[in-house]
């Protein structure tokens, strides 16, 4: 199954933050880059069915973005995201579980292996009030990986993880690539340049780029550099 | 969805039930001044109604409720349904508990009903205006003001009693336009 995006464009007034974009995303790691305002968190939340595309269309396979049945394979961490005071890490955990359907024992075992993986088992009793801004990261990456999803959307996923932690995550997307697909977005060209399979780069909105990247092509972070300066030329 | 019971604060029940028991004992002589108290009183019955509402914006969890399985239109009417559906219980508990009516039974009800829904109306409106932890803290402000206004014209000029359809209408529109705007969030 592919997860499609045929010529999506948001508007909002007269201000185009995506601007016709056409994706075919399979299995791998595909990682989307791009500055600051480029368009990468507007077009991500389109993917995840959060906004409605002003024209064009994404779905995966027969299933349109917009159903309960996409929503049901999909695991998706926002940039920015806040918790429930009150909630311990397991507490929200079971509550994300809940909401993606999940049955509470399963969701409780889901919890535990997720916890273990994102070295959070020792804190998931402890309010998440007392977690640092690294630790509260961890746990948003554990919730999004909780129902198993076909497709997993992680917006600048290694915001306030520490070198040691960046690499973890790395590996863990790494592996979970090989069977389903993984978008991430960030502006940090380290964050995606050993992992993804396939490479995006949005500027204005638009897709200035996207092709397979390997080590033969050169270093990413000068390739993507210059895409941005090439493309201010042709301005 | 039932399972988001659980997840509704318990102070919004033991809180309901304490206002509940509190007009219970009021209620037992209904008297002019006894009716204008628990009419005053309806408002913070009708303050959980909010925070449950606001609870996902206020903390920031929007975003990850959107994209989940249950779409965050369908959690939001899970929840608030549950809290309306306890109150309504409540305010038929209350008629059947009450010992005397001072005017009828519908109409005594009535007094403590309007400024419920005058609460659930401008809260509903300001929840839809501001947006984080700012809906939260203006919601709070809700409930005294209308149990204040409650309590000092409801005796001297009693105009909300008056707009009582009007009141439910408005409280309805409100609640549409709330729940339409659960289908986009804002951008930026």
């Amino acid at each position: 199954m592919e997860l499609r995006a045929d010529r999506v464009t948001k508007r909002y007034g007269s201000k185009i933050a995506v601007d016709g974009i056409t994706l075919n995303l399979s299995k791998g790691v595909h990682g989307l880059l791009g500055a600051n305002g480029a368009g990468k968190t507007t077009l991500m939340r389109m993917l995840c069915g959060i906004l409605h595309p002003t024209t064009g269309d994404i779905s995966l396979g027969s299933m349109d973005v917009s159903t309960e049945e996409y929503r049901s394979v999909l695991g998706y961490l926002p940039q920015d995201f806040g918790y429930f005071p009150d909630f311990t890490g397991m507490d929200f955990l079971l509550y994300m579980g809940a909401l993606k359907g999940l049955p509470k024992s399963y969701a409780k075992k889901r919890g535990r292996e997720l916890a273990e993986l994102v070295f959070l088992k020792d804190e998931m009793a402890k309010k998440i009030k007392t977690y640092s801004g690294g630790m509260r990261q961890r746990l948003g990456i554990a919730q999004a990986f909780l129902n198993e999803p076909e497709i997993l959307i992680l917006d600048e996923p290694t915001a306030g993880l520490d070198p040691k932690e960046r690499v973890r995550f790395r590996n863990m997307i790494e592996e979970y690539g090989k069977e389903h697909i993984v978008l991430l977005s960030t502006h940090i060209v380290s964050d995606i340049e050993h992992i993804a399979d396939d490479v995006l780069m949005i500027k204005n909105g638009k897709l200035i780029f996207q092709g397979i990247w390997n080590e033969e092509k050169g270093d990413l972070e000068q390739f993507y550099l210059k895409q941005f300066e090439e493309g201010a030329a042709n301005e | 969805m039932w399972q988001q019971l659980w997840y509704i604060k318990k102070i919004t029940w033991l809180v309901s039930l304490g206002i509940f028991a509190a007009a219970v004992w009021l209620g037992r002589t209904l008297d002019k001044e006894t009716i204008w108290i628990l009419s005053a009183m309806a408002p913070y019955l009708a303050l959980f109604i909010l925070t449950e509402s606001g609870k996902s914006r206020g903390c920031r969890m929007e975003e990850l409720e959107y994209a989940t399985r249950f779409s965050l239109k369908s959690l939001l009417l899970a929840r608030m349904g549950a809290v309306a559906g306890f109150h309504g219980m409540i305010f038929l508990l209350l008629t059947a508990c009450m010992g005397t009516y001072f005017h009828s039974v519908m109409e005594d009800i009535f007094y403590i009903l309007v400024p419920y829904f005058l609460t659930v109306c401008l809260g509903g409106w300001l929840l839809r205006t501001y947006r984080g932890k700012e809906s939260t803290y203006v919601c709070l402000g809700v409930p005294v003001f209308v149990s204040i206004f409650a309590g000092i014209t409801g005796q001297t000029f009693p105009i909300i009693y008056g707009a009582d359809m009007l009141i439910v209408f408005f409280t309805i529109k409100e609640w549409i336009l709330f729940f339409r705007q659960t289908e986009e969030p804002v951008w930026n």
